[in-house]
């Protein structure tokens, strides 16, 4: 296992950093910025998420999509920009393993953005609920779908 | 336990000075495998990609056994021997229809499983992304196991090639013999997960150290006290000359003419000589699958 971690290069690690620094330049137009110790804080954090998950990343980590995907949205403001970038980068790879690889990386940061911006208000934490909910329907929950396709537009 | 450690590809190729090397072939593999839908993977399903790599590499330089691993770029070895590995498939096929034709129709359940179950590895091995796995169940019990080391197709064949092994020389018989001598062995032999070419050939091996007509593997229990008496004061010098000479004449009797063959129920006779040794008069009687007179 170690020997595997020891294969990814350590330089990644600066990539992703550069990474977030290239991705302040969109972010900025919408009043959020990452500091350096965000991005450090940030690069840790998910080091730390993958090793609790039991995966491994071959790009960058999921943080530029997030970023793209949720700087415009209302909820967001400088005050918890890093904060909440952190639990969606938690949320992200927890719900990569939980949902058994079913869901792309593009379509879980799609369904992530629906329910952040639409039902749970900008609340990481609900939205990591429905998330499970749609994982493990109620069986009497008609309106939850179906399991690989969980969210419906709208 | 440490992937890389375990496979004894690290010291062939000494993996630990070219990380740097194999990283993008993971990663290459990583994203074909993703189709890029996901730049991340559960770390098992991570290691067993890296498996396959090391397991096509592993192949490509044991089918061409001089080179040497350090004189190659990994790419080059890794793409050679997924060619290998692929070659080595239809070679394997090739041994599976060979075992199905040689089947020497003793109704085994196991057996029967088994075949069914390579069958299937056909269609649900994954060469390109899981060379070295084994995706089928093989319940049928070798005389000689494969050795746990062998990983994917060439466990597959290496199993093939000893159950063909195995395959002719209980041909050698007839079917009704056979049989018959299974039901003394054991009169519940197709539902049981056990080796049905030990008990033939043992009895086989008692019949021509007898000097008996070792067409018809049948012995009863004088034949069971001379076999006893033959190797009683045990004397392991002696024992083994009459393993080699009994083998020998196996092989002449029933034409079994390739080294493969020879060196396979030579083995078996090794095994054999240490139970021979360890077992009591009474032993034999099992050991031999002795028919009762009575």
């Amino acid at each position: 296992m170690e020997d595997l971690y020891n294969l990814i290069p350590l330089s990644d690690k600066q990539k992703l950093m550069t990474t977030l620094q290239s991705c302040n330049a969109l972010s900025a137009r919408y009043g959020l910025t990452l500091s350096r110790v965000d991005m450090q804080v940030l690069a840790e954090k998910q080091a730390e998420t993958l090793r609790n998950t039991g995966r491994i990343e071959f790009g960058h980590g999921p943080y530029e999509k997030l970023i793209y995907a949720f700087c415009d949205s209302l909820y967001l403001t400088q005050a918890d920009y890093a904060e909440t970038l952190s639990k969606l980068c938690t949320m992200f790879y927890h719900f990569k393993s939980e949902s058994g690889e079913q869901w792309s990386d593009d379509e879980l940061i799609d369904s992530m953005k629906r329910l952040y911006n639409g039902e749970c208000h900008g609340s990481p934490d609900l939205m990591g609920d429905r998330l499970w909910q749609a994982l493990h329907p109620h069986p009497n929950d008609e309106d939850m779908g179906e399991e690989d396709e969980p969210f419906e537009e709208g | 336990m440490s992937l890389l450690k375990k496979d004894e590809l690290v010291q062939t190729i000494n993996l630990s000075h070219r990380r740097e090397e194999l990283y993008p072939l993971l990663d290459r593999q990583v994203k074909l495998y993703t189709m890029g839908d996901s730049s991340s993977l559960p770390t098992e399903t991570a290691q067993e990609l890296l498996r396959s790599v090391c397991f096509c590499i592993e192949t490509h330089l044991m089918f061409n056994g001089g080179k040497s691993a350090d004189d190659y770029p990994l790419a080059q070895l890794f793409e050679e021997g997924q060619r290998d590995v692929w070659r080595l498939t239809e070679e394997t096929k090739s041994l599976f229809y060979e075992a199905k034709r040689t089947n020497p129709g003793f109704d085994s359940i196991a057996y029967r499983d088994t075949l069914n179950a390579i069958g299937t590895f056909f269609r649900m091995y994954d060469l390109r992304f899981f060379s070295h796995d084994i995706p089928c169940m093989i319940d049928y019990p070798l005389c000689h196991p494969v050795p746990e080391s062998l990983e994917g197709v060439r466990y597959i064949g290496e199993y093939l090639r000893r159950l063909i092994l195995e395959n002719r020389f209980c041909s050698c018989f007839t079917q009704q013999d056979a049989i018959r001598l299974l039901l003394v062995h054991h009169p519940e032999y197709r539902e049981l997960v056990i080796n049905l070419f030990e008990p033939i050939f043992t009895c086989a091996f008692g019949v021509v150290l007898l000097n008996q007509d070792s067409a018809a593997p049948r012995l009863d229990d004088t034949d069971c006290e001379w076999l006893y008496r033959l190797f009683r004061p045990w004397d392991e010098t002696q024992a083994r000359i009459r393993l080699r000479e009994a083998v020998n004449r196996l092989c002449i009797r029933f034409q079994l003419w390739d080294s493969g063959m020879r060196s396979y129920l030579m083995d078996t006779a090794e095994v054999l000589l240490l139970r021979l040794k360890a077992t009591t008069r009474e032993g034999y009687r099992g050991l031999f699958s002795i028919v009762s007179e009575q």
